[in-house]
């Protein structure tokens, strides 16, 4: 079997530096492809590439904006809402003031009616009573006059008549004082 | 048996210039650029920026992971080379892998690696010269004595050549490997075959079926790539490096 490095009519050397135009015609092709690639392929998806980051910087830029937007609105509400809260705190607590200044009012005037109406019923017990003390010592000195005259059985002289109801009416005064209240 | 490693064949000649020879690798490298240019117009077809199809998502991971590997090698100065980088990545990929389609591989023909090389090699004496000023550029080459000028001056030169046999020299070694390959199977054939009585049966190469599919796994699938992967880092970190004075004038 022989290896044989063939350089024919027909063919070129299978080193052969002479094949100048081969290098020639290797830079041409080259250079064509570079522009035709270069200016239809690589340019283009370059700038598809570009333009694909740049839109995708803007949404971001745009995301961004839009959630400080959210949060400056976010922080404004919280604010309203505090101030909010505070508001209705002071309202309750007005309120609860109003009602228990009237509450005192109210509780006030009421023991002082209250007080009233016991010292009313007071003053009228006491007359009451003096009026039953002067009942039941006119009904005494009627009943002691009548069991007198049975008793003794004649009648006695105007002056001795007067003595014995006196004396008596002492008589049960004192009695009444040491025991403080009218037996019945 | 004789397994025969050609040249590219010469297809026809231009009368003019007193003949300009086409050969294989520039037709084939015509066809793959206009297959290139057809995928990548068919890829920027209708783009959308939001909801994007298949093959417009298959065009960005592409134009992202160049430019990703072009700032990451280069920085961002870089980045305007990413459209060369690919076109040369893509170049060189297709005409290694070309292989598998039944043409001669044209990254196995020295003169278009050597044009490869012979770019990269511009770019960075012009970007030298760009950034550091005709002075500055000659000067490097005195660097850091000018006693080691021809040194230098070797070392520069060494560059594109070094990137231009390397990539010639993978990807023919590749076809010249794959033919051997091919040749033996074919004469083990023939052995296994031989106690049939009919020359015709006995000619089948049978043992070409499936076994040679791992052999153009490794040279047209990995060797291509990591030929072009190769040139385009090369390329890139060369011209980075000249621009490098640039970037630190600019930083000052």
């Amino acid at each position: 079997m022989n290896l044989l490095f063939l350089s024919e009519e027909a063919t070129r050397g299978v080193v052969d530096l002479t094949d100048v135009w081969s290098l020639v015609f290797t830079w041409c092709n080259l250079l064509i492809l570079y522009i035709v690639l270069k200016k239809f392929f690589f340019n283009k998806i370059n700038d598809m590439l570009e333009k694909r980051k740049t839109e995708v910087e803007d949404t971001y830029r745009r995301a961004d904006e839009a959630e400080a937007e959210a949060n400056a609105i976010k922080e404004q509400y919280d604010a309203k809402m505090a101030g909010a809260q505070a508001e209705a705190e002071e309202i309750v607590s007005n309120a609860v003031k109003a009602a228990r200044t009237k509450e005192n009012t109210i509780v006030s005037e009421a023991k002082a009616k209250a007080a009233a109406t016991i010292a009313g019923a007071e003053a009228k017990i006491e007359i009451d009573r003096q009026k039953a003390i002067n009942e039941v010592k006119e009904d005494i000195s009627s009943m002691a006059v009548e069991i007198a005259s049975k008793v003794i059985e004649r009648d006695i002289g105007p002056e001795d008549h007067e003595r014995l109801i006196d004396k008596l009416i002492d008589e049960l005064s004192a009695d009444n004082d040491v025991h403080g209240e009218v037996k019945a | 048996m004789d397994i025969n490693i050609q040249g590219p064949k010469i297809l026809f000649t231009i009368p003019v210039l007193g003949g300009i020879e086409i050969s294989e690798t520039v037709v084939c490298q015509w066809i793959f650029m206009v297959i290139i240019i057809a995928v990548a117009l068919w890829l920027v077809r209708d783009m959308k920026r939001k909801s994007i199809s298949g093959k417009q998502a298959a065009a960005e991971i592409i134009v992202n992971m160049l430019n990703k590997l072009v700032l990451d090698t280069m920085g961002k100065t870089g980045l305007k080379y990413a459209p060369y980088i690919g076109t040369l990545f893509i170049m060189s990929f297709m005409g290694s892998i070309s292989g598998i389609f039944g043409f001669r591989p044209y990254t196995a023909n020295i003169a278009v690696t050597a044009a490869f090389a012979l770019v990269t090699f511009v770019m960075t004496q012009y970007m030298s010269i760009k950034s550091s000023g005709l002075k500055g550029w000659v000067k490097s080459y005195m660097e850091p004595t000018p006693l080691l000028l021809p040194l230098n001056i070797i070392s520069n030169l060494a560059t594109p050549v070094s990137i231009a046999f390397r990539h010639f020299g993978n990807i023919f070694a590749g076809t010249v490997v794959t033919a051997l390959v091919y040749g033996a199977l074919a004469s083990l054939s023939a052995v296994v075959l031989q106690w049939i009585p009919n020359a015709f049966i006995n000619s089948i190469p049978f043992l070409q079926v499936g076994i040679p599919a791992v052999l153009s796994l490794y040279f047209d699938w990995f060797g291509a790539f990591m030929q072009a992967y190769i040139i385009c880092m090369l390329t890139m970190v060369f011209v980075a490096d000249a621009c490098a004075v640039e970037d630190a004038q600019n930083v000052a």
